[in-house]
């Protein structure tokens, strides 16, 4: 871990000169929907429906066995959190597929995935 | 839908593909299968680089003034060999279903003041995204300012090359978990698992039947939680045993890798070259 660490302090170098102005390399980008902020700040969100739109479910703890509401029903997901990955799952109890997604990150249609109405259990880190 | 396309078509991070396709090996590599499949050595790089990685964001912060809890992905050995949940969570809490209060979420760590502000100086502001749109059509939408996206250019080299590795190994095991579960090696190997679990007086269908089934007993279960609760962690533990006395996590993981050696050529290339950007990734760091 130390050597990690120490390793680490070296590639923080090249981060601190970003850090300190230079431009990130350019991206394709896309503006947020407003509908993303729907969902509060600390919480990972679902929606019934693409595109983060109808019946909305916001968790911050790890849920075992997702509301009926929202258990099998999720056809988009949202991270926004920002201390942790967020990790959804196929079965309750963190079993099944497993579907991880970054802070910040967002999906907008789970269905080309194969993960539209699919998602039971929810864990964070 | 109220999405602007900013910016699009000739610039890294976006595209169904990369540019340059390299051939499909006629075979691809034991790293390569590890890291579709998330099994093998992969479980352990990927959970050095992620260690990695939030150290570095966490100096970015500091540098910024702020105080950031982020954690790593805890490393879990269980998925070398195709289990998800590793033992010591069985052994504790069962399938979760009799815990006394909701798990606490660790986004209850850390400070809530300011939190526009370091959620700013994190994430970058809110409406400033890239999309990765995957070979299948799935799109992936990602910050691409603030310190953990410094923080995964430091070690990636650029946010590209980040999120196609974060995501399309994943998407295409997804995609090999639903084959394997129709296959008939692994149909053979639940009806083991069955009974097995039945020799131990348990009747269930799959593992997921379990959960299905508790949940709806516990509707009218009057005993105490912790009573409850100590049921159900001998119930997981018969479960994991079986598991894995017939095989059946192994089994699953070992058909997902042979089918991962038959995913079209585009795919084949496409890991292989990220198999390869990973290994560099995981230089940097040492």
């Amino acid at each position: 871990m130390k050597r990690t660490v120490r390793r680490a302090a070296i590639v923080l170098a090249a981060l601190t000169i970003t850090t300190l102005g230079l431009a990130v390399p350019a991206q394709a980008a896309v503006a947020a929907p407003t509908a993303l902020a729907d969902c509060p700040s600390s919480y990972a969100c679902l929606w019934v429906n693409t595109n983060y739109s109808g019946t909305r479910w916001q968790g911050m703890n790890a849920i075992a066995t997702l509301p009926s509401s929202i258990n099998n029903r999720a056809s988009s997901a949202y991270n926004h959190g920002v201390n942790c990955e967020v990790h959804w799952y196929e079965g309750s109890n963190y079993s099944g597929g497993q579907l991880n997604q970054p802070r910040g990150n967002s999906i907008p249609d789970l269905g080309p995935l194969l993960w539209g109405d699919l998602i039971s259990s929810m864990n964070w880190c | 839908m109220l999405i602007a396309v900013l910016a699009v078509g000739a610039l890294a991070g976006c595209g169904d593909r990369p540019r340059e396709v390299s051939p499909a090996p006629g075979r691809l590599d034991e790293a390569t299968v590890d890291m579709i499949t998330g099994s093998g050595d992969y479980a352990d790089r990927h959970h050095r680089v992620d260690v990695a990685e939030v150290e570095l964001t966490r100096r970015c912060m500091r540098a910024a003034g702020f105080t950031w809890a982020g954690a790593a992905n805890p490393a879990n050995p269980e998925a070398k060999e195709g289990g998800g949940v590793s033992i010591d969570y069985l052994r504790r809490h069962g399938y979760g279903l009799s815990e006394e209060s909701a798990g606490t979420g660790p986004e209850k760590f850390g400070p809530v003041v300011d939190d526009t502000a370091m959620r700013r100086a994190l994430l970058g502001a809110e409406d400033d995204l890239v999309e990765l749109r995957s070979p299948a059509g799935v799109r992936y939408r990602y910050p691409r300012q603030g310190c953990a996206a410094r923080a995964s250019i430091a070690i990636y080299g650029d946010l590209d090359t980040w999120a196609r590795i974060s995501y399309q190994p994943q998407e295409l095991n997804l995609r090999l978990g639903v084959q394997a579960k129709t296959d008939p090696r692994y149909a053979a190997k639940l009806q083991e698992w069955r009974d097995c679990m039945a020799a131990k007086h348990y009747s269930y269908d799959s593992p997921n039947a379990i959960v299905a089934g508790l949940t709806e007993a516990y509707r009218t279960d009057r005993r105490p939680l912790a009573e409850r609760r100590a049921a159900e962690i001998t119930i997981a533990m018969q479960d994991v045993s079986c598991d894995k006395q017939v095989r059946l996590s192994v089994t699953g993981l070992a058909i997902r890798r042979e089918n991962a050696q038959h995913l079209d050529a585009a795919d084949r290339a496409e890991m292989a070259r990220l198999s390869t950007l990973f290994a560099t990734a995981e230089r940097k760091i040492g």
